[in-house]
């Protein structure tokens, strides 16, 4: 639609071109600053034979490209050759500009590109510094979801399987806020050292590692800050909250879960392993 | 034949074990010494309950799956002469669940069973002894028996 609205145009246009060259100043104008269609060009070819100038100026933009039709006109009258001259200066004007436009844009596309490369590099750069631990990120490396089940529930972690356990023991600790040193990690059973990865022991998608409170770390603790006051105490709480002095006050204020009173026949000191082991 | 529904089965249970387990139990298909696993023998361990006389023991457990499983039930044991009412002196555990002829159902999967003997631990079924010592104790001296139980939690602390 649009585009017979244009073609409709420059018919318009060469009814009034028809008198003489002066139209073609008339042309110059209107076709100049709009960007020239290449249907138009079609039309004012074929149409009008005299009439070259307008087609002239209507190739300025792609003028490579119309080299060649150049030639077929016969060569325009004198007045069309003085004025030509006056074309080619804007042609050459148009063609600096657009080498100009080219370079700058070229400029621009490297400024560009050269910003884009630094961000990268910092990027990359402070990626590595904040995870340290994947020292050569190798392109494809498997990530697991591992579950840590304590007395209370399952925490899920999504960890690499080819990374060492103790990357993720350390974040659980932190998590839940315990001494690294006061849990044991386990899986089917068995001990999970530091330095084992998922893949190593054969891991899967979702499987369960067990974590337990270690029992002599406990006791120790035990024995000093609570067997003066021969106070209860519960397990519970011993694993969920964070510091010791949280947990008397817990255990002051109310009385949560089941209690297991030190005392009973064979003595304190031997019942406390007893009743506080993992 | 049926040893294909029984493998299938245990491998169904011990695929969804991995996945969803209580804590402190330890389920897993005994691994041959040339590293193949056989899924019709588990070794397990099930954890005293908090908060009785049971607690702090991990007691081992081995499940004895027969080519009819699940038509029939495991032969779960313990360590021979362990101390409970209703374990045999092999060890085999006397439970109603674990009995073809009563409770056993073939959809009652590992984890029930486990769960059933780790509530039996503390909850002996007096009307169904198997051992003399442990029956005799639990009905006549409740604190020897007490003393019995605890001492044999100390007897299996966990294996870490």
């Amino acid at each position: 639609m649009e585009d017979f609205s244009e073609e409709l145009e420059p018919l318009f246009d060469y009814r009034r071109v028809q008198p003489v060259n002066l139209i073609c100043l008339d042309d110059d104008e209107l076709d100049a600053p709009s960007a020239s269609p290449p249907k138009r060009r079609k039309i004012s070819d074929s149409v009008v034979e005299k009439v070259d100038e307008p087609v002239k100026v209507v190739n300025v933009i792609s003028c490579e490209d119309k080299e060649e039709e150049d030639w077929l006109p016969p060569p325009p009258k004198v007045s069309a050759g003085a004025k030509r001259k006056g074309e080619d200066s804007t042609i050459m004007e148009l063609r600096k500009k657009k080498q100009e436009l080219a370079s700058f844009a070229q400029s621009a596309e490297n400024v560009l590109r050269s910003v884009e490369e630094s961000v990268k590099r910092e990027l990359s750069s402070s990626l590595e510094a904040v995870e340290e631990q994947p020292p050569k990120p190798r392109p494809e490396r498997n990530k697991i979801v591992i579950s840590i089940q304590d007395k209370d529930g399952v925490k899920q972690f999504r960890i690499y399987a080819d990374d060492k356990f103790e990357r993720l023991f350390k974040m659980y600790a932190d998590n839940v806020k315990l001494d690294l040193q006061s849990l044991v990690f386990c899986f089917d059973g068995d001990k999970i050292g530091p330095a084992a990865t998922p893949d190593a022991l054969g891991m899967e998608e979702n499987d369960i590692i067990e974590v337990f409170l270690q029992p002599k770390n406990l006791i120790r603790h035990l024995d000093e800050s609570l067997m003066g006051t021969g106070r209860a105490f519960d397990r519970h709480l011993l694993v969920t909250s964070a510091s010791f002095e949280v947990q008397r006050l817990d255990l002051e204020k109310e009385n949560i879960l089941h209690k297991s009173h030190v005392n009973v026949d064979s003595g304190p000191d031997s019942v406390l392993p007893n009743s506080v082991l993992h | 034949m049926s040893g294909g529904i029984a493998r299938g089965r245990l491998a169904e249970e011990r695929k969804a074990w991995r996945k969803n387990h209580p804590h402190g139990f330890v389920a897993k298909p005994e691994t041959l010494p040339d590293g193949t696993v056989n899924l019709m023998v588990w070794h397990c361990t099930i954890p005293g309950k908090t908060g009785t006389d049971w607690e702090g023991g991990f007691f081992p457990l081995t499940l004895h799956f027969s080519e009819d499983y699940p038509s029939k039930p495991p032969k779960c044991k313990f360590p021979p002469g362990f101390f409970h009412p209703n374990v045999y002196p092999s060890g085999t555990v006397c439970l109603s669940i674990l009995n073809e002829d009563s409770g056993w159902r073939p959809a009652i999967t590992v984890k029930q069973i486990l769960v059933g003997i780790q509530d039996l631990l503390d909850q002996p079924n007096p009307a169904d002894p198997a051992q003399t010592e442990g029956y005799h104790l639990f009905i006549q001296d409740a604190t020897e028996y007490k003393k019995r139980v605890r001492q044999q939690s100390r007897q299996y602390p966990p294996l870490v």
